[in-house]
């Protein structure tokens, strides 16, 4: 009982830890992302990530602790070794490279394959918007098949990570779903 | 260099590669010679083998005043600036003859894609000619990419496809071909 009572005071009063998984082909953007989050201001020349990257952010009163993958091709594999306890899983798109579009939706299709992922909520990150051959968060969202995943929460949010938009409508998306969970 | 531009047929060193990834796949396709696998399919180590930096620098830096020049010192910021100017202005590239002049870069595209000339379609693709180039009068109706086929180019086709003769993220083809 007095557990309980402790349980429900922290969830009202203090602060929720959620682990988040950023990942997504090479040069989505997915770096940019994680330090406007963090220092909000854009960094410039983005070295590709070998390895990760990993930061706290917090924001209406959810610590996020945001885990950025590095994308390219061999290293995808090492993905899975950070499913462990993700609530959240944001996968993030270049939306101007319609080439590369069929292999980001077999990347994610991949992903959501997994146990440990099963009860993530999705967050798609339409990135890079600003660029004159970018496709809206519709034709993507059609593309990547999202409309054909069953039982799993998703949403969408056109971004563009070097001038900061979108990134936050896509985090209070994030936090409603993290709390509708816990109550 | 570890890395590619794959579109650009160039390698770029670790510390340029920033700047490409920067430009936008529309610019440059950058890519890791050493991470990413599924893209170096032997047709386009091969383009990238045989073209190489020094074929591909002759035409990207034809006009470059040695001012302009960047040295391994740079800065990040002086590296971006010249590689903005180098393959998004093209500043420095070697002008065809026919620039401005559509229809006869198409033509010569359709001429030069039969032929083992890479030096001479990059000129004309990165002088303006249409990769999708179809003669208006009628006299063929193949594109370049179908030309390059019928004629047995296979460094001309990938050429072509990187710069967005066809759409290969529709098919799926190279994906699939590389999962097996």
């Amino acid at each position: 009982m007095g557990n309980t009572l402790v349980n429900l005071f922290k969830r009202w009063f203090g602060k929720q830890d959620i682990r988040i998984l950023m990942v997504g082909l090479d040069a989505a953007g997915k770096t940019t992302i994680l330090y406007q989050l963090k220092l909000n201001e854009p960094i410039s020349n983005t070295m590709p990530t070998i390895g990760f990257n990993v930061e706290s952010v917090e924001y209406k009163n959810i610590n996020f602790t945001v885990w950025d993958i590095g994308g390219q091709d061999k290293i995808r594999a090492l993905w899975r070794l950070y499913f462990q306890q993700t609530e959240g899983l944001i996968f993030v798109v270049d939306s101007n490279d319609s080439d590369r579009i069929q292999e980001a939706k077999s990347e994610l299709f991949c992903l959501l394959k997994e146990e440990e992922l099963r009860r993530s909520v999705l967050l798609v990150f339409a990135n890079k918007q600003d660029l004159p051959l970018s496709m809206g968060t519709t034709q993507l969202a059609e593309k990547l098949g999202l409309h054909t995943l069953c039982g799993r929460k998703w949403y969408i949010q056109a971004t563009c990570a070097t001038k900061g938009t979108g990134i936050y409508e896509g985090l209070d998306w994030l936090s409603k779903q993290i709390r509708n969970r816990n109550y | 260099p570890v890395w590619a531009s794959i579109n650009l047929v160039v390698c770029v060193c670790a510390r340029c590669i920033g700047a490409h990834r920067n430009l936008g796949v529309h610019s440059s396709k950058p890519r890791s010679l050493l991470m990413d696998e599924k893209v170096w399919i032997p047709s386009l180590i091969r383009l990238m083998v045989e073209v190489g930096n020094e074929i591909s620098n002759k035409f990207w830096q034809y006009r470059l005043p040695e001012d302009d020049q960047i040295s391994p010192e740079s800065s990040s910021q002086a590296r971006e600036e010249f590689i903005r100017k180098k393959y998004v202005q093209r500043m420095y590239r070697h002008v065809s003859p026919l620039y401005g002049d559509p229809v006869a870069l198409g033509e010569a595209l359709k001429l030069s894609v039969c032929t083992n000339n890479i030096e001479k379609t990059m000129q004309l693709v990165f002088c303006g000619a249409d990769v999708k180039y179809i003669s208006s009068d009628g006299s063929e109706s193949r594109t370049p990419y179908e030309l390059a086929k019928a004629s047995n180019q296979e460094l001309q086709m990938e050429f072509l496809m990187q710069n967005g003769a066809i759409m290969f993220g529709k098919s799926n083809i190279r994906v699939l071909v590389y999962r097996t």
